[in-house]
């Protein structure tokens, strides 16, 4: 074998050292400029923005720069402002401005958060972080709560959540649990399905869980009839709404809205830098936990201290 | 009655208003989050779990502000089964809580963060309580009933837990003013933030008011001028009630990990006498009132596996200046003429000190166990008085001796005396998962203080969520009231000699209670009670003894409907029926029925109204008191809110005692003041209020 020369080793040195440098270079382009603009809803909603943005301000290696957008303003004020602001990228927080497409052209990234999002939306080839909690959180949150599940139905409207449904699928396998899904149209067909599977589910290795924001939940009269079945047939079920706890869901997840705020700084650095230019569930939550269901399925109660979850309902008196 | 009508008239025109306005992107939060209060609590605030079960009514900072409180009183006044009722002098509040009632008011325990407010002296929260501003407020947690297992002597007829706002409730710095009837003026001014590491959250809160001034017509000595025999005419009366004062309220709260130190300061000034401590009209008299508490708590989780360790130490000072007119001047009570009045100066000073160790123990499974032991010594430190009196027992009754000029009489003739007491108490608290579905909180508490002994209260709790809607409790307990210094120690006054050797009062309560939760937006709760108390301290005829026996039983109602996405209403319902076991008759002045709705409507994103009524029912006379019984009153209060009429400008106009009611509460019986004390008239109060990140 022929002995490589040593300028050859000296070359690939220094082209390993600038590779290297370039690196740095470029994460340290660490004045990004992202503008971050949110309705500048009333109190106490806006404390929900604010506090994401607090949390971006954690990011210390970016310049952000915030506008709380007052309801009266026009989508060509949004334009001109960001005309001037000249961002690399921007953080569109809460449901208003998805519809914003076109007046938010220009030479910036957009980035989505505090928001739900379609099957639409993630053809559409939008990058962000929706509200929606990451599957896997709720999953092994129950895998922990209640050992002997392996099974768990779920009944999704699919334009809507089929997107969220597919990657449940992959976190479920990995984690050895079946997720059984039953996709529908409408809530007529929704509630014979959930009907079906409480019935069916008596067994202690099967759960139910619960969707946000899916237009075949409906909460005023079907959600009461799911959680009073499921009561009566011992079902367990976890949900992916904080408010279905209060009304007795087993558990399910709050944004944790500061972490969020620094996820989505994250998010729009590394779409910045060509990564993760997608929709991807929630990650940073905080957990809800209903003891009175908990107690009723004969859960042991090991799982409620307050280190584990942020509120327990009830809130006994 | 008309009144009622015109309010439900008006309610009425507001649900049929009931027009979609779109806050679309609430909706879509709410949605996210659920509701709401998550807002709040995943800003990192942590609930905090009751103790036991009980039945209780928990009033919220968001409700304070919609229903326009400006003091403490008019919140409690909306619990079930609580109704405010005051004492002729400085028109110190009566929280008669399921119909027990007395003039100082001993049987309710009033905690302020966890921590009792009770001066020892009177049992009462001092004799110059003159109100608490509402600012700081963010709960107001009241249980009827017997909390005596946890929190010992006094939490009796009921408890109140005050809870002040941390520092996720606060935005930044917070101002504000209001103003309003009877020279009435607020400010206040809260921070919230970290510094050196430690979040804080200061408080400063300050009043200055005239009161307000209805008229009394005749008064006690309207009725020793009537005596022909002593040919007197000093009565003050026809006048006005004398309500003005002026307060600070200050409180410094800072916490970092595992530590939390709180100091607090209640200061009164100039407090007026209301309708006199000898229920006579006095426009001179004024008392003034310094209260400090400190406390440092120590919390940890960490220390040992399955326990949540807390160790406490609070402090509690108290001293209450006043210089009365007891008698106007030239009043003759039989034994000779005051020029001056009747004039009295007692000074009181108290001080508690408190160690409280308690601890949480999750390592049974299905047990959760709460066990803790504590000192707390109470020490009325300084008794001083000045008087122009003495007081003599003659064949006619008491009459008063002018002693010519006031005199100091603290080292000869005082009123009380300077005493200490200590008080040891252990208690263990398990609540048990005995079943799916069943949980039995059982608790026990020895105290043993070092004047009356020892005294063991039990508690037993069953709870069963009977369905998916539907909790079902039983439950009952046994609480104390501990005798206070003037029932034991009152010296030189021979209508009401103390008496050093009392035993505690005793109260037994059993009750039953449902919660129901008909939807997300209809909650229904129910209880019924009975109760017997024993050992009522009296002053029969002249010295304190433990002579007076009452029962009572009743029922709550209480019902909570979001009944549009803009409109709430919440309501209560209270009946009850107490009787005095010494004359078989009702134990009178408490309201046998009592009956409150508020509605709260979201007018548009910006405005919102609030209107409340409350109606007081059956009020009788104790048992030799031939007045007739206390007239009925509704009193309807409207407050207008505008979230942002400014960009972050809060605005608030509130009219209290909107139709002008003529509302009275019971003066002392046989009829000192024989018609009665008068409630404020209608009063308009406007509010401003904004913030500063």
């Amino acid at each position: 074998m022929q002995k490589r020369k040593p300028v050859h080793k000296t070359l690939l040195i220094i082209l390993i050292a600038f590779s290297a440098l370039a690196g740095d270079v470029l994460s340290a382009k660490a004045n990004y400029h992202i503008a971050v603009i949110y309705p500048d809803v009333r109190k106490p909603f806006n404390t929900f923005f604010e506090n994401i943005t607090e949390g971006m301000k954690l990011r210390q290696e970016s310049n952000i720069t915030i506008w709380p957008v007052p309801k009266t303003e026009s989508p060509e004020a949004m334009s001109t402002w960001l005309q001037n602001t000249k961002p690399d990228a921007v953080i569109l927080l809460g449901t208003e401005f998805k519809q914003f497409n076109k007046q938010l052209k220009g030479p910036f990234k957009l980035i989505y958060g505090a928001s739900f999002f379609s099957r639409n939306h993630f053809e559409q080839g939008k990058a962000g972080i929706s509200i929606t909690p990451e599957p896997s959180i709720l999953f092994k949150r129950l895998k922990k709560m209640a050992p002997q599940v392996t099974e768990i139905n779920v009944v999704y409207h699919e334009l809507t959540n089929g997107w969220l449904i597919d990657s449940a699928q992959v976190v479920a396998k990995e984690l050895n649990l079946k997720l059984n899904k039953h996709p529908v149209e409408n809530i007529k067909q929704a509630a014979l399905t959930y009907k079906q599977i409480i019935e069916n589910s008596s067994s202690p290795t099967k759960a139910l869980w619960l969707l946000q924001h899916d237009p075949t939940l409906d909460e005023k009269s079907l959600l009461p009839r799911i959680l009073a079945d499921a009561w009566e047939h011992e079902t367990i079920v976890f949900s992916s709404n904080p408010r279905h706890v209060k009304r007795g869901a087993l558990f399910s997840s709050l944004p944790d809205n500061k972490q969020l705020g620094k996820d989505l700084v994250q998010k729009a650095i590394d779409i910045l830098h060509g990564k993760n230019n997608n929709l991807e569930p929630m990650r940073s939550t905080l957990m809800v936990a209903n003891k009175r269901t908990a107690k009723h399925l004969s859960l042991s109660a090991d799982y409620f201290s307050e280190d584990d979850f942020t509120v327990i309902y009830p809130r006994e008196k | 009655m008309n009144n009622i009508v015109t309010w439900l008239f008006f309610f009425c025109v507001l649900s049929l208003n009931s027009s979609a306005f779109a806050f679309d992107d609430e909706d879509a939060l709410i949605e996210a989050y659920g509701d709401e209060e998550f807002l709040y609590l995943a800003t990192g605030r942590k609930q905090t779990v009751s103790q036991a079960p009980a039945v209780a009514s928990i009033v919220s900072a968001k409700a304070i502000r919609e229903m326009g409180a400006r003091d403490i009183d008019e919140i409690l006044e909306t619990i079930p089964g609580l109704h405010v009722s005051y004492a002729a002098g400085g028109y110190s509040p009566i929280y008669q809580i399921r119909g027990i009632s007395s003039d100082f008011n001993p049987q309710v325990l009033m905690l302020i963060n966890g921590l009792p407010i009770t001066n020892i002296f009177a049992g009462n929260r001092s004799q110059a309580w003159a109100g608490m501003p509402v600012e700081n407020i963010s709960r107001i947690e009241v249980i009827r009933g017997p909390g005596s297992a946890l929190y010992g002597a006094d939490a009796f007829a009921g408890t109140i837990n005050i809870i002040t706002k941390n520092h996720t409730e606060i935005n930044g710095i917070e101002v504000g003013a209001s103003a309003g009837s009877f020279d009435e003026y607020r400010g206040w001014l809260q921070y919230s933030g970290a510094l050196a590491g430690w979040n804080t959250v200061f408080s400063g809160q300050v009043l200055d008011t005239h009161g307000q001034h209805e008229k009394v017509d005749a008064d006690f000595q309207s009725l020793l001028d009537a005596n022909p025999l002593l040919a007197t005419s000093a009565s003050l009366a026809p006048n006005g009630v004398s309500l003005g004062r002026q307060s600070l309220d200050t409180r410094i709260d800072i916490s970092k990990d595992e530590w939390q130190i709180r100091l607090g300061y209640q200061g009164r000034r100039n407090v007026e006498v209301g309708a006199g401590l000898f229920s006579t009209l006095d426009n001179e008299g004024e008392a003034d009132a310094d209260r400090y508490n400190a406390d440092i708590t120590y919390l940890t989780k960490n220390l040992i596996e399955d326990w949540e360790l807390k160790a406490q130490y609070s402090f509690f000072n108290t001293i209450t200046k006043s210089d009365l007119v007891l008698l106007p001047p030239g009043t003759n009570t039989g034994a000779g003429i005051f020029p001056n009045g009747v004039i009295a100066e007692p000074d009181v000073y108290e001080r508690h000190n408190r160690i409280d160790l308690s601890a949480f123990y999750t390592g049974i499974n299905k047990h959760d166990i709460r066990i803790g032991a504590g000192f707390h010594h109470q020490d009325q430190y300084k008794i001083e008085e000045k008087k122009n009196f003495i007081t003599a027992l003659t064949p006619f009754g008491a009459v008063l001796v002018p002693l010519g000029s006031v005199v100091d009489v603290t080292n000869t003739t005082p009123f009380n005396q300077e005493e200490t007491r200590k008080i040891y108490y252990a208690f263990v608290q398990d609540a048990w998962d005995f079943a799916p579905d069943w949980t039995l909180t059982a608790g026990l508490r020895y105290d043993d203080y070092s004047d009356f002994g020892s005294t063991v209260n039990p508690r037993l709790a069953l709870v069963w969520q009977t369905s998916y809607r539907l909790t079902s409790k039983l439950l009952y307990g046994r609480s104390f009231r501990a005798p206070s210094f003037a029932e034991q120690f009152n010296i030189n006054n021979p209508v009401a000699v103390g008496n050093p050797n009392l035993d505690p009062e005793i109260i037994d309560t059993y009750e039953i209670a449902f919660d129901y939760k008909a939807s997300e937006d209809l909650r229904l709760g129910f209880n019924a009670f009975y109760y017997e108390m024993q050992d009522i301290i009296r002053f029969n005829p002249t010295t304190a003894n433990n002579t007076g026996e009452q029962t009572g039983h009743g029922v709550e109602l209480e019902v909570k409907w979001k009944a549009t996405k803009h409109l709430s209403i919440n309501g209560n319902y209270a009946y009850q029926s107490s009787e005095d076991e010494a004359t078989n008759s009702d134990a009178a002045d408490a309201p046998q029925q009592q009956l409150y709705i508020r509605a709260n409507y979201a007018l548009t994103p910006v405005w919102s109204i609030n209107s409340q009524l409350n109606h007081v029912m059956d009020r009788q006379r104790a048992a030799g008191d031939l007045r007739s019984d206390i007239d009925d009153y509704s009193i309807v209060d409207i407050t207008l809110r505008a979230r942002e009429i400014a960009p972050n400008i809060e605005l608030a106009v509130s009219a209290r005692n909107v139709f002008d009611e003529d509302a009275f509460e019971p003066s002392l019986a046989p009829g000192l003041i024989p018609n009665d004390l008068p409630l404020a008239g209608r009063g308009f109060f406007v509010e401003l209020r904004t913030s500063f990140n």
